[in-house]
């Protein structure tokens, strides 16, 4: 953290870090988002504390709850009073927590499968033309299927168990790695490698001592997409297989047939927690793992 | 590689290449980057290339650092091909850009080329034409070109001219045989380059490698070189071969010299002449 400190008092690495970031990490098709100076600096730690930095978004929430109280008084079977989704959280906390947690589960399992392949993929496909021209066409086309659709299927072929799950999330989590990665690996300048080149650099040595490194940045653009992305793949497997034991899908999918529509905004506002979550945590370690490259917004050379 | 070094071209105390010609693209945009060029650089020389843009000098250096193979020609490197040289780590590239890696802080940057191709002391100790040298330490090196201080800094923290000698320390690491600088200079304002030109000097003088220094400025080519290259474009050729016989150390001071002047003017002459020579399409 000192040392991240550091390079953002140093004059000029505030400056250009709003929007400047480099053109040439515009991935085309995981975009990457803007980097801002946020998460490590003092001042915008501070910035958490003034009322101009919180209040905007606590008077929509506000302004929400209350045409959300509005809705629900009118017509309880379009929205249920946020009291009774407090009721649902707050009556049964645990129940909330194990179902959360099996879903979870599959997310984060899931999206590690996916992780490993594409990554794995990725080098491949970087390393190899012909393993790039294989591959790639399928992964495209895979990317644009809507995985919605393949869930139901493969629970027929894989049952209730946590199988399809794992495949559905997996596949979704696939596709951003897979472009993220192979993008970044070949993202090295050329001057780099010709001095790694003249010092005949192995392909392996190149690979781990200047690819793999120059590819976090675009790794972690991709992992704060696919990460609340696995959750996503988890609840649409749940949703899909309706005999499912537990899981958020399960109890929304069961909750919605039964009319509960407390359970079921309830089920929702878990989920929207955990994904932020995950992105939290995803963020937190990124600014952490790349304080060399946010540094490098504000370059003076 | 057996084809690019015969045994005729291998001479084990200078950087050779005979009769090399490289040729960019075919039909009607084929350019021919280098048009049977003869160059000899003894052991320990300092030479640079200058010349106006688009006249092959930066391929002629890609050429001895094995980056490009030529059409025609040889290239050998102290008795071995250009890639084998590079196999032994006989080769340090300074290119335009520092090219440092942004994750690493300086003195990790200037280890890291120590640290890929470890079959290289094998391989060195096999070619005839290498002369042996202890490994510096790193640290000194690095507070010889005044970044003592910076030792544990990224390079984004560094000024462009820290960066560029980050990148030139890094490259005498290794002790090459032979040091290939492809304008390193170019993007620092005059005053740091002036600077960073005594200092290469210093390490120079200390190292006792090869250089050969592309670069665009007759001041920096008279300043630095025992030979300077002159060369001419389209298609690219060596019109010129000027000895600069100034003392060394060469100061700040000395550019201020009508002898300096000297040195500069018949420079100017002779791109002038390489100039006129070449068609007057090569206006870059």
């Amino acid at each position: 953290m000192t040392s991240m400190m550091t390079t953002h008092d140093t004059p000029g690495a505030n400056e250009t870090t709003a929007d400047g970031i480099d053109p040439a990490l515009s991935a085309p098709v995981v975009a990457l988002p803007v980097k801002t100076t946020g998460a490590g600096t003092r001042s915008s730690r501070l910035q958490f504390l003034k009322p101009t930095y919180w209040a905007p978004v606590l008077v929509l929430l506000v302004g929400l709850g209350i045409v959300w109280t509005v809705v629900a008084k009118d017509s309880p079977y379009l929205l249920p009073p946020l009291s009774a989704v407090g009721e649902a959280l707050a009556g049964n906390p645990l129940f909330y927590l194990q179902n959360a947690w099996a879903t979870l589960q599959v997310a984060l399992i899931g999206l590690a499968i996916g992780f490993v392949v594409a990554y794995v993929l990725a080098i491949l496909v970087s390393e190899l033309p012909l393993a790039r021209r294989a591959i790639m066409p399928v992964a495209v086309v895979l990317n644009v299927t809507p995985l919605v659709a393949i869930a139901p299927a493969l629970v027929v072929a894989f049952g209730f168990g946590p199988e399809p799950k794992l495949i559905v999330t997996a596949l979704i989590c696939f596709f951003p790695i897979l472009i993220g990665v192979s993008t970044g690996l070949r993202s090295v300048s050329p001057a780099v490698l010709q001095v790694f080149t003249t010092l005949h650099a192995s392909r392996l040595e190149t690979l781990w001592h200047v690819r793999m490194p120059s590819a976090l940045p675009y790794l972690f653009n991709a992992l704060r997409i696919v990460f609340p992305l696995s959750i996503i793949g988890a609840v649409v497997a749940e949703l899909a297989a309706p005999g499912a034991a537990e899981g958020l899908g399960t109890v929304i999918s069961v909750a919605s047939s039964n009319n509960r529509l407390a359970v079921v905004y309830a089920a929702i506002v878990c989920l929207a927690l955990m994904g932020s979550l995950l992105l939290l945590i995803i963020t937190a370690i990124e600014n952490r793992a790349l304080h060399w490259h946010d540094s490098r917004q504000g370059s003076r050379g | 590689m057996n084809t690019v070094n015969t045994p005729a071209a291998a001479r084990p105390d200078s950087i050779s290449i005979q009769g090399a010609v490289k040729i960019y693209g075919s039909g009607a945009t084929q350019q021919v980057a280098l048009n049977n060029v003869d160059v000899e650089i003894e052991r320990g020389r300092f030479v640079s290339i200058i010349g106006p843009s688009g006249c092959g000098k930066s391929t002629l250096l890609r050429l001895i650092a094995g980056l490009e193979t030529p059409d025609a020609g040889t290239a050998s490197v102290f008795g071995v091909s250009p890639d084998a040289a590079c196999a032994a780590k006989m080769i340090g590239l300074v290119p335009q850009a520092p090219a440092l890696l942004p994750w690493l802080d300086v003195l990790q940057n200037v280890s890291l080329p120590a640290k890929v191709n470890r079959g290289s002391e094998r391989r060195r100790k096999r070619i005839g034409g290498h002369v042996e040298k202890e490994a510096p330490d790193m640290s000194a090196l690095l507070t010889a070109v005044g970044l003592g201080d910076a030792v544990h800094k990224l390079p984004a923290q560094l000024s462009g001219g820290m960066q560029q000698r980050t990148a030139i320390v890094r490259a005498f690491g290794l002790q090459p045989d032979v040091l290939l600088m492809d304008e390193p200079f170019s993007a620092l304002d005059e005053f740091t380059r002036e600077a960073i030109q005594g200092q290469l000097l210093d390490i120079w003088d200390e190292q006792k490698s090869t250089v050969v220094f592309v670069t665009h400025s007759v001041t920096e080519a008279v300043r630095l070189s025992d030979t300077v290259l002159v060369m001419s474009a389209r298609p690219g050729r060596i019109t010129a071969s000027v000895d600069i016989t100034l003392d060394r150390p060469r100061s700040q001071d000395m550019l201020k010299t009508p002898e300096f002047h000297h040195f500069e003017d018949l420079i100017r002459d002779h791109l002038q002449s390489a100039w006129h020579e070449g068609p007057i399409t090569s206006a870059a």
